[in-house]
Order: C-alpha cells, then structure tokens, then sequence
C-alpha cells in the first residue's frame, strides 16, 4: 500500500456514519471504505441528474452488512485531483439508498470540497476537464 | 430644455453646438453695443423675449446676439453644469478603474454613473461610489465565506480515525478485505 494516505473523510460523514445506527451496517461501511482505499476505482461514476444534483466526477458504493438481499446504504466519494490522475478518495456522504440523502449531501459538500483542494466548482468544468471523458 | 429652445429659435437661426457655450455667452452679455437705436433695441428685444434668443447683424455681418433672461438663465445653467462636469470627469475616470478592478460589469459601472433625468444625461459620482463600496463589501463577505468554507486538510479524518471513532479493529477489518471473508457485502452498479 502506498505511504501516503488514499482515503480522507469529511468530517461531516463521522455524523453520516454515526447515524446508522445497527453496528454490523457501520462495520460494513468502514469495510467499503477499505475497499476502496484498496482500488479508487472501486464504484461507479455518477452524473449530473437534476434529482441528484452535478456529481461528475463522484462515485458510488451500496453497501451494507452481510445477509441482506441487496444493500441498503450508498457512499458517495470522488477521487482526486482528478478522475484522470487519482491520489486520494475523498469521502463525501454515506446515506441510505432508498432516500437521495446521500446524493443530495454529497451534491452540497463536493464544490465546497472541491474548493479546498483548490479546485474549480464541477459546473465550471466540462467531463473532459473533469476526466470522466476517454480523451 | 436648452437644446429645445436653441433649435426652435427658428427666426433667429441660431443654432449653437453645447460646446460653444462660454463663447456665445460672452457675445450675448456684450451684444447692445450694436443695437444703436432704441426702436431697434426695442424690436430686438422683444424678438428676443419671444423667440428666446436672435442674431444681431449689420450689414450682413453678425455683430452680436441678444438673448432673453430665461435663455440666458439657461445657458449660465448649462455652462455652470459644464464646468462642474468636467471638474467631475477625473475623479469618474478614477471611480470606474477602481469599478473594473474590483469586477464590476463594465456596463453596470457606466449605467450608474450616468443618471439619466428629465433634462438628459448627468453624472452620478454617488451612485457608482455606491456600487462600489457594495462591490467591496460583497468581495468581504464572499471571501469570509471562502474562509469558512476552507476545511484545513488536517480537519479530514483518516480511516485509522474513523474505525477507532467507531470502535471498530481496521486492522481486523483490512485483515478480512484480504482474506476474502469482510463482513460486508456491496452493489457498484
């Protein structure tokens, strides 16, 4: 594994986590989170949706504890600095799946996320300046 | 309002561009000493009373202008807000450059600047310094907010924080993710 850290967490998504309340569902999110330290790649890329918002550049993960007939929860994460070059997986939302909350909160933290690491609003950048584009 | 009455002086034919107007209010203060009778002063007069401004000539040759007081009230009016224009004028300059340097719609700064009234376009040096004293305080607050929005990188959790926030064994957990037996089954799609 590399010496430098490949997962951050907003702080706000202690409170994302701590939320679920059953600890197997817990267990099961910070074990998605391994995975995907492990490969950055690990979930799908999302879109720009008008019920989710511009998440270009995010992905996402169900997840949930063992036993269960499809997963019940979503984790929401974009990889930067970019889809193209991708250090690090920055968590932004972990919710349930059958509510858009965790859309809707990953949609509000992105920019302001994306901001910090010095980079552009998504809205200012096209898929191929974003990455999420075969050059 | 000057405008109006210089244009529809059509019996006098006099037409003055705005430019000319310190010139032609020198000629008009100066004008009787062509009217050297009285019947003509008084004929000059009232043309003047009635049409606000005529053309004295002599021997086809313009000698003067004769205006009445409303006209000439007008003119010192409109020379007075000449000159206070251009005392205005560089401190404008000034006034849009800070405009445009803070990034305010050229068009916007402009639109402020020049008030337009009854009797036609003014400067407005209050209503741009407004905008821009808005301007900056906008850029105050947008760059608070900036700073607020601003999560230092060390506020970022880690994994290891979060696991032990939660009680949970990363290393047990990484352990698992390994050997293929994690407690946790997921969807990518």
């Amino acid at each position: 594994m590399s010496a430098f850290k490949r997962i951050y967490i907003l702080p706000a998504v202690m409170s994302d986590i701590k939320n679920l309340q059953d600890p197997g569902v817990r267990e099961a999110v910070v074990t998605a989170l391994v995975e995907i330290e492990r490969d950055l790649e690990f979930g799908p890329l999302l879109g720009a949706r008008g019920s989710t918002g511009d998440l270009r550049g995010c992905r996402k993960v169900y997840v949930d504890k063992p036993g269960g007939q499809k997963p019940r929860f979503r984790v929401v994460y974009w990889c930067a600095p970019s889809e193209r070059r991708p250090r690090q997986a920055r968590i932004l939302s972990v919710g349930r799946r059958a509510e858009l909350g965790a859309y809707q909160l990953a949609a509000d933290r992105y920019n302001a996320d994306r901001q910090t690491q010095g980079l552009p609003p998504v809205e200012d950048l096209d898929d191929r300046s974003l990455g999420v584009e075969p050059e | 309002m000057l405008d109006n009455m210089l244009t529809n002086t059509g019996k006098a034919r006099i037409v003055k561009p705005m430019t000319d107007l310190a010139h032609l209010l020198s000629t008009v203060q100066s004008s009787e000493f062509a009217l050297d009778s009285s019947k003509l002063r008084g004929t000059a007069t009232k043309r003047a009373d009635a049409e606000g401004l005529v053309k004295i000539a002599k021997y086809n040759r313009t000698v003067g202008y004769l205006a009445s007081p409303a006209v000439v009230e007008e003119l010192v009016g409109a020379a007075d807000e000449l000159a206070q224009t251009r005392r205005e004028l560089p401190l404008a300059a000034t006034l849009l450059s800070t405009a445009l340097r803070l990034g305010i719609d050229p068009e916007t700064a402009v639109q402020a600047l020049v008030a337009t009234r009854e009797d036609g376009a003014h400067i407005d040096l209050a209503a741009l310094a407004s905008l821009i004293d808005a301007a900056a305080d906008d850029l105050d607050a947008a760059a608070v907010a900036r700073q607020r929005l601003q999560m230092p990188a060390d506020q970022d959790l880690t994994l290891e924080e979060v696991a032990s926030e939660l009680g949970l064994d990363l290393a047990e957990i990484r352990a698992k993710v390994d050997a293929g037996t994690a407690a946790a089954q997921y969807a990518t799609s």
